[in-house]
């Protein structure tokens, strides 16, 4: 592999871990926190971890059967729009939570719970 | 000597009905008389071209006619066709069904006049004909469970005709819901079979069987399958509970459906997979044991009925029962015949009883009375068709029941005394409820509601001619059909459906006089002990009541099963797994079942729904929790 | 990968079209002061049957865009059949919009926009094609899901919805991460390959990914455990929009499932196929049982449509050539049913305001045409021959049992004789029960026509299936070549 030799002491394995990490704690954020902002917060970070894991792969997986030298960035494309995605979806949510607080002056999501059965 | 029938005519017999139907929907439906006249001139129809349909199976010797099966789709290696498959049975059936129809809706002119949905009866009345005719004419199972469920559907809207009677409506929802019980057997019979042997075909599936192309164990769990949906549709043991409650209908509907056609498409179909039945033992030995049950119990609990219609519904079951008993020890003929005459009388009994509460506004016994006199057409025929079916000689009832019983002597003496018993017990119930009825001092009836289609009177009298004469047409079958078969001629007709290595196989019938003198005096003594308890009154139903109240408590709550269905199986069962209250059967049971038990059932029960708490974040966790499961067992089953 | 990329727009032309019938749409409710809002719908319908007309023109051509958007048969399935339903479903939205919500532009031009995630997402051969097809979809359906702004059951209901969308798309993406990881690339048919040629030393990244993406998509198509939001989110949106949900929503996420599971996973048949054997069980069971206990016709609906879930991906499980054709089959009668259904409830809906079922009594008396239809749909729902349902759940039940799955098929005919208690109870509320005031209601002829034709459409169906399945049958016999 012709990689420099800072980023060769870095294994795949050690990325995955830190990004895995960070899915858990988005995870942890989503399911646990009661303001939707919040909850909002740990979807994002679970899409950046998703990132992280993604330029990871694309970094070390073996390409060579799509020929000597090709190192197709469809990973890094990936992030890119998962990146833009992730905004929309934050503009979205937003202005979802306003609308609801307009409604019921709380963003706690625990008390939005008309809905049930 | 007519011509061979043609494919096309065969068709015309299953399309007249569904022409009358399409013509009331679009067209006669304002004008009430005319939509009768349409239903009886198609239905006439079909009986001419059943007639033609006998004539011609009668000169190929019960053999299948030769018709051509026609694709009707395919997908991949499933290929669907539909077709006609006219032999000895068929042909039997076909005379059941349209003459009866026929019968029944010329009757209906009478019985239904003034009723509000008076097109509508006779548009549902259509399909239903014609979901029958194609039951028994298709040659492929699937299509035969289209029809099959058809005429569900069909028993489900005529029952709940009078929809504005929550008795009725309560009743077609059961009716239609423990049929479909059994359904769900007959359509994984219908799959399994499918997969094992790659087709839908009756001829090929009996020839496959018999020739043991197909393992035992898939015939026995088909044909169990098979039984499973004919014990709803026949109202067996323990899913006869429907049919007693779907008297509730227009008393028509329950000469046909309930009595006549419908009721005993369950009998049909395990005579038609008959050769299937006779590979795998046991599931005939099952067939045999649960008719046996039914037919006892069931004559049982006709016993203390006080409603009309219940003691004929009860009996119906009863004679399913027998019919199935026959099938299970192999008479596969006795039960067909057995089928053909009881048809007769059977009808010829719900109409009578019809007739009656036409004259009186009730069907409850007690109310009833002295009615010989002035009802002298519908008590002779009345009368006739209990002697019919108690099987004096020489009615038609006494010939079938006959060889249904030297079947059984010959095969199972257990099994023989029970239905040796029942004779007794047919005959007693059959003359309890004719002496109640017809003899003694009129109770008084009771007064017509104002929406009734029962005529004004204060005094009994005859129904009008329109119902009387379908009385009378009936009388002459339920008298002398019997004689059919005294040559063998049915069973000629019954043995050329078969597959070939079969038809000699069948065993012989033998005229038994000890079997038939036995059953005769059996019968003779149970009329005899009706008319001590109620025509002279000697001995007193009362006392013996009284002596016996445990048993008479156990009949009069039809042996609990009622409450178990609805209260331990319903409740117990499918709250137990989450399912909760169904609304339908609160309404039901819940004075039943003691409150206590209810609420704690209710509180346990509602298990899954407690989890959609409205919180979001349970609904991530939950699927989290899920999603680490399937995780786990991912790896637990791939080790790395 | 080729260098030559196949660039011919003209193969997204359909998709062109509709982009340009939201804008429209969007441009003629704001700048266009004159223009009567009430004919919003007819247009919307009308241009989408126009471009519906157009797409037919893909019929036995196929072709690809770039490696990422395959136009076959498939896909103009799946065109045909979302711009039809989506057509059908603003026309059912007439009344409705008019009376109660406000903004009628965003609405159909939501509507419109939507339909071209879902034509994407049966299109697609690469995951994040598939991924963004499926957000565009998923977007459109969190604002549609909370537009009203007077029942505060809608925001609840989009913000759930949103709230479960974001999260699993997360696992859906960490999912792809992994698959992209261990095949190393997007594309369906490289993905294929890349397992074909043996997973040592992957396993572990496949299996995760596996279970992830399916989570992922899980949530999308509403299968149990991952089904929760489906309830609070119909019960919440627009009536027209559960309607939409229901239809469109589901069957896009099962093109997708189809293409995906067929193109690029089979080769590791062995690694998923129980988990989805086993969803489809679970789902089967829970939908159906938590079914007999709902009082609003809609959570009566939802969780039916859990239950139908549990069908269809029974025959992911046993995928095979026959088991896709039927599922397509199946998912066109479900559609055709559930939209005569939902059309007959918004109907009722316009006119009494009720959708508790217990606000059904007397429908037969009050609306008989409304309520012989919604019978009839509920039903087919059932599985009662002669309807759509009793043919499309047998063909798809003999499906799976041949592929030998037979304990799920006859864990489908057990629930779907389950299911008969809870449609019947509905049955029984219209027809029975006294109405709660008197009258005969007036029902638009728009609404009354939509009910007939689809209901036609129903016994259509269920009668004579032969031509709609030659047609899922020439659809999916690419995805197997």
């Amino acid at each position: 592999m012709d990689a420099p030799v800072l980023a060769a002491s870095v294994a795949l394995e050690d990325v995955l871990i830190v990004g895995g990490a960070l899915f858990a704690i988005g995870l942890y954020i989503t399911l646990a926190k009661r303001n939707a902002v919040a909850v909002l917060m740990g979807i994002e970070l679970m899409l950046n971890a998703v990132n992280l894991t993604l330029i990871a792969f694309s970094r070390f997986v073996d390409f060579s059967r799509f020929g000597e030298g090709t190192r197709p960035i469809d990973g890094h494309v990936f992030v890119i729009f998962v990146i833009t995605v992730a905004a929309a979806e934050a503009a979205v949510m937003l202005a979802l939570v306003v609308a609801v607080y307009r409604h019921r002056q709380t963003i706690d999501i625990d008390r939005i719970n008309v809905l049930r059965g | 000597m007519l011509p061979e029938i043609p494919e096309g005519v065969v068709w015309a017999i299953l399309l007249l009905p569904i022409g009358s139907l399409l013509t009331i929907v679009l067209w006669t439906r304002p004008n009430p008389r005319l939509s009768g006249y349409v239903t009886i001139a198609a239905i006439a129809g079909a009986f001419l071209f059943s007639l033609w349909a006998l004539d011609s199976v009668i000169a190929s010797d019960g053999t299948a006619l030769a018709f051509r099966s026609h694709e009707w789709l395919t997908v991949g290696d499933l290929t669907v066709n539909v077709g006609l498959r006219v032999d000895g049975l068929t042909v039997i059936m076909l005379l059941v069904v349209t003459t009866v129809s026929l019968l029944v809706q010329i009757y209906s002119q009478g019985y239904m006049a003034g009723d509000g949905g008076y097109s509508r009866y006779f548009a549902y009345m259509s399909l239903f004909t014609a979901s029958m005719l194609g039951l028994i004419l298709v040659d492929s199972i699937l299509v035969l469970f289209v029809f099959w469920e058809l005429v569900g559907l069909c028993s489900y809207l005529l029952i709940g005709f009078w929809f504005h009677k929550p008795a009725a409506v309560r009743a077609a929802m059961k009716a239609f819901l423990v049929t479909r019980l059994g359904d769900v057997g007959l359509l994984l019979a219908i799959i399994l079979i499918w997969t094992k042997t790659g087709t839908f075909d009756i001829a090929e599936i009996q020839e496959l069987a018999v020739v043991g192309a197909i393992s035992v164990n898939v015939l026995t769990v088909f044909a169990l399958g098979i039984f499973a949906g004919a014990v709803g549709k026949s109202a067996q043991f323990p899913l006869h509970v429907w049919l007693p409650d779907a008297m509730e209908g227009p008393t028509p509907v329950s000469a046909l459906i309930h009595a006549a056609t419908m009721v005993v498409a369950g009998v049909y179909l395990v005579a038609r997979f008959f050769p299937v039945f006779e590979v795998a033992e046991d599931a005939q030995l099952t067939v045999a044991v649960v008719g046996g049950t039914t037919a006892l119990l069931a004559a049982l609990l006709a016993v203390v009925a006080t409603d009309i219609k219940r003691v004929l519904a009860y009996s119906t079951i009863s004679q399913l029962g027998y019919m199935m008993l026959a099938l299970g020890l192999g008479g596969y003929v006795a039960a067909i015949f057995h089928l053909l005459t009881h048809a007769f009388f059977k009808a010829l009994l719900f109409l009578g009883a019809g007739s009656v509460n036409h004259a009186t506004n009730t069907f409850d016994m007690r109310r009833m009375g002295g009615l010989r006199k002035m009802m002298p057409l519908t008590h002779a025929t009345f009368f006739v068709a209990s002697l019919s079916l108690a099987g004096v000689f020489p009615l038609a009832g006494f010939w079938s029941k006959d060889e249904i019983l030297s079947q059984a002597w010959t095969e199972q003496p257990l099994l023989f005394v029970v239905a040796m018993a029942v004779v007794f017990l047919t005959a007693f119930y059959m003359f309890r409820a004719i002496f109640l009825t017809f003899e003694g001092e009129y109770q008084g009836g009771e007064a017509p509601e104002e929406d009734s289609h029962g005529a004004d009177q204060s005094r009994p009298h005859e129904s009008p001619r329109v119902m009387v004469v379908p009385l009378l047409v009936l009388a002459v079958p339920a008298l002398l059909i019997g004689f059919a078969n005294v040559s063998g001629g049915v069973e000629h007709l019954l043995a050329g459906a078969l597959p070939l290595e079969m038809r000699h196989a069948l065993p012989e019938f033998h005229f038994n006089w000890g079997i038939a003198l036995g059953s005769l005096a059996l019968a003779l003594a149970g009329i005899g002990s009706a008319w001590l308890f109620y025509g002279a009154r000697v001995l007193s139903a009362e006392r013996v009541r009284l002596t016996l109240r445990p048993l008479h408590t156990l009949l009069e709550r039809k042996y609990f099963l009622d409450d178990l269905f609805e209260g331990v199986l319903v409740r117990g069962l499918l709250y137990r797994v989450g399912a909760g209250a169904l609304s339908l059967f609160d309404s039901l049971v819940v004075d039943r079942v003691p409150n206590e038990i209810a609420r704690g059932l209710r509180l346990s029960s509602v298990g899954l729904r407690m989890l959609q708490t409205g919180q979001v974040q349970v609904y991530g966790a939950m699927a989290f929790a899920g999603l680490l499961l399937a995780g786990g067992l991912a790896f637990l089953l791939n080790p790395l | 990968m080729s260098n030559e990329l196949n660039l011919d727009y003209s193969l997204l032309t359909p998709e062109f079209c509709l982009g340009g019938l939201a804008a429209l749409i969007l441009a003629l409710d704001l700048f266009a002061p004159r223009f009567r809002k009430e004919w919003l719908p007819y247009l919307t319908a009308a241009g989408l049957v126009a471009i519906l007309v157009l797409s037919l023109g893909w019929v036995n051509k196929e072709s690809d865009f770039a490696g990422l958007i395959f136009i076959d048969n498939y896909t103009t399935f799946f065109r045909v059949f979302f711009i039809a339903s989506t057509a059908v479903v603003a026309l059912a939205s007439a009344h409705y919009v008019q009376a109660r919500l406000s903004n009628p532009g965003e609405y159909y031009a939501l509507l419109v926009l939507s339909t071209i995630g879902a034509i994407y997402m049966a299109a697609s051969r690469e995951l994040l094609t598939a991924y963004i097809s499926l957000e565009l979809l998923s977007f459109c359906l969190y604002v549609l899901v909370s537009f009203s702004t007077s029942d505060r059951r809608s925001h609840e209901g989009g913000l759930k919805y949103m709230l479960l969308g974001a999260f699993a798309s997360a696992l859906l993406l960490y999912g792809i991460s992994f698959i992209y990881g261990s095949s190393g690339s997007t594309f369906y048919d490289e993905i294929a390959a890349a397992y074909a040629g043996g997973t040592d030393g992957f396993e572990l990244g496949l299996l995760m990914g596996l279970v992830l993406v399916l989570a992922g998509l899980g949530f999308k198509v509403a299968a149990v455990p991952f089904h929760m939001w489906t309830p609070d989110a119909y019960e919440g949106a627009p009536l027209p929009i559960t309607a939409y949900l229901s239809a469109t929503s589901k069957a896009a996420g099962f093109a997708l499932l189809l293409r995906l599971f067929s193109g690029a996973f089979m080769p590791v048949r062995d690694d998923w196929q129980w988990m989805i054997a086993a969803l489809a069980a679970i789902t089967m069971v829970v939908g159906n049982l938590v079914a007999l206990q709902q009082s609003n016709i809609k959570r009566l609906l939802a969780y039916s449509s859990i239950g139908q879930v549990g069908y269809m991906l029974m025959a992911l499980a046993a995928l095979s050539s026959a088991s896709a054709s039927a599922l397509l089959l199946h998912l066109s009668g479900y559609v055709i049913t559930n939209l005569a259904a939902f059309i007959c409830i918004i109907a009722w809906y316009n006119l009494t305001d009720k959708e508790e079922i217990r606000g059904f009594r007397g429908m037969a008396e009050r609306a008989p045409l409304l309520a012989a239809v919604l019978a009839a749909a509920l039903f087919s729902l059932s599985g009662m021959p002669l309807f759509a349902g009793f043919f499309t759940k047998f063909i798809l039940f003999q499906a799976v049992a041949s592929e030998g799955f037979l304990w799920l098929a006859v864990i489908a005919v057990t629930m779907s004789f389950v299911s008969i208690y809870y449609y019947l109870m509905v049955i029984k509320e219209m027809y029975i029960s006294e109405p709660e005031e008197p009258g005969r209601l007036q029902v638009p002829v728009l609404l009354s026509g939509l009910a007939v034709a689809l209901v036609a459409g129903v016994f259509y169906v269920g009668i004579y299936p032969r031509h709609l399945l030659e047609v899922a049958e020439e659809a999916t016999k690419l995805l197997f070549a």
